[in-house]
Parts: C-alpha cells; structure tokens; sequence
C-alpha cells in the first residue's frame, strides 16, 4: 500500500534537507607519501620521539653509576 | 575404631604423588631464593635501557586501574562527565606510553639478543604479550562506542573476514569486543607478563654482548 501523498511529500522534503552540503567531515591530517609508503605526520613523529628516546637511553649516563669503578654486586 | 589415613602420613616425607606437594616443589624451583624481589642488580644495569621493562609494567598497572574505573560508570559515564572524560583520557595515554615503553624495550633487548643464555622462553613470552597487547588495544578501540569506533569496526570487518574468522571474532558485535577487551584480553596480556617477570627473576637480566654475566 503506498503512503498517503502528505507523507511522500515531507519525506522527499526531509531527504533534500540532508543532501545539503553543510555537513563536511573533517580532514584526516597531514600525509607523508614516499613510494608505496604512506604514514601521517602525526605518527612519523612519535616514531621519531621513540627513537631519540631510544638513542637518549643508551647514551645518557644513569644517576648513581660510575663506569668501571662501580663495585660488583654477588649474584 | 578406624585410623584416618592422613594420620599414617605425619612425619613422613613428601608423598610426591600428592599434586599439591608437586606444585611447591615446583614454585620453590622456579625462582632461587632471594631472586624474587633482589635489592642489588649487576652493574651493567645501571642504565636507561634497562628502565624501559618496569615503565611498560608501571603503564600496565594504571591501564589496569583506569579501566577498572571506567569499568564502574560505564559508556554513558565516560562520554558525558568530566570526571569520566579524564578517567577515559588517563586510560588511552597510558596505553599509549605502555606501547612506545614496550617497544623501546623491545629494541634495546632485541640488540643486546636478550635470548642468549636460555632465556628463549623469556623473550618468546615477551613476544606473545607484545602481539595480545595489540589485539587488547583493537578491541578497545571498537570499545569506544562512538563514531570512531563504527568506522574502524567497519573497516577491519572485511579483512577478518577474508581470514576466516569473522564467524567467532565478530568486530560488529559490540558487546563481543568489549567482553573481549575487559575479560579475556587483559587475563591473557597479565598472565603472559606475570610468567614474564617470573622468567626474568629465574634468569637474570640480560647482560650487554660484551659483559660477562654476573
């Protein structure tokens, strides 16, 4: 059974109301593109982060360490 | 009148037939005495790199606690209040800190070939945890209920799909995911890190390649 014309008309009405090009998704960010490889600013910096805080790790002297001089513990 | 048979057992040796008997023995061999909460470490590990273990495990536990709490006002909760938006806030930062942690660990022992010395169990078990750490994270990103949360579902859905396992792994199914991502998940990823750190106290850590093991 087909809905009454009052029906049709307001839902034709609704349908045009949400076409409306008013409602734009944001941006996904900023892209990297280098070949086949595609990563997004965001997470080639945290990346980067981790990286120097890798170098940092191995590099910066531990507080309350002293080299060779340190005595050796019995295990 | 009748003897119990437990009485005939007093004073005797340990019946090793008896699983509980079995089961202390085989705790009291895994880790040696005084290993299991050490106050002095070699001296090779005063360094950085060998921090990045315990900062993974501290992030677990304020996963844990935050879940825990989000766990208490549910979806409705998390989305509307303050309170419940910085409880939110605190469990995915510290997801976050808890993988960049793990896998600055993982790189200073995959350098150092943290297997040597028959710690190939410790580093498989760290392994198996880092892959479940994944998945415990998927699940809950699907847990978000949210728009986000639709779209990766809806995304992931074909690839699982393709792999044949859609039909018990449904990322579509809400409530699957999130049962998956407070029960099943975190009992695995905890167990596999508590046999984890019980490996690392039974072996020791690590030493650089060119240190000689203490």
């Amino acid at each position: 059974m087909a809905p009454p014309a009052s029906i049709e008309a307001r839902s034709h009405r609704d349908g045009e109301a949400m076409g409306a090009p008013d409602l734009v998704a944001e941006t996904a960010g900023r892209y990297v593109h280098w070949g086949v490889i595609q990563i997004s600013v965001t997470n080639l910096v945290i990346i980067g982060a981790m990286l120097v805080l890798f170098v940092l790790a191995l590099v910066l002297p531990f507080p309350g360490s002293h080299g060779d001089d340190a005595p050796k513990s019995p295990r | 009148m009748n003897t119990r048979s437990t009485d005939l057992l007093l004073g005797e040796p340990a019946d090793r037939s008896n699983w509980t008997v079995r089961l202390r023995t085989r705790l009291e061999h895994t880790v040696p005495p005084g290993e299991a909460l050490p106050d002095r470490q070699p001296v090779y590990v005063t360094s950085w790199i060998y921090v990045f273990g315990v900062l993974t495990l501290a992030a677990f536990v304020v996963i844990l606690a935050t879940g825990g709490v989000l766990a208490l006002g549910g979806a409705a909760w998390w989305h509307t209040s303050g309170l419940g938006h910085f409880v939110n806030s605190l469990h995915l930062w510290s997801v976050e800190l808890f993988f960049a942690f793990m896998v600055v660990h993982l790189w200073g022992k995959y350098w150092m070939a943290a297997w040597r010395g028959k710690r190939a169990l410790t580093w498989m078990t760290g392994v198996v945890a880092f892959l479940g750490s994944i998945g415990t994270a998927f699940t809950g990103y699907l847990s978000q209920s949210n728009f986000d949360s639709q779209w990766i579902a809806g995304q992931a859905k074909d690839g699982l799909n393709a792999v044949g396992i859609g039909a018990w792994f449904n990322v579509l199914n809400p409530g699957q995911m999130l049962l998956w991502h407070v029960v099943l998940l975190p009992f695995v990823v905890g167990l596999l890190i508590v046999v984890h750190v019980i490996l690392v106290r039974r072996h020791g850590v690590v030493p650089p390649i060119d240190a000689v093991e203490e």
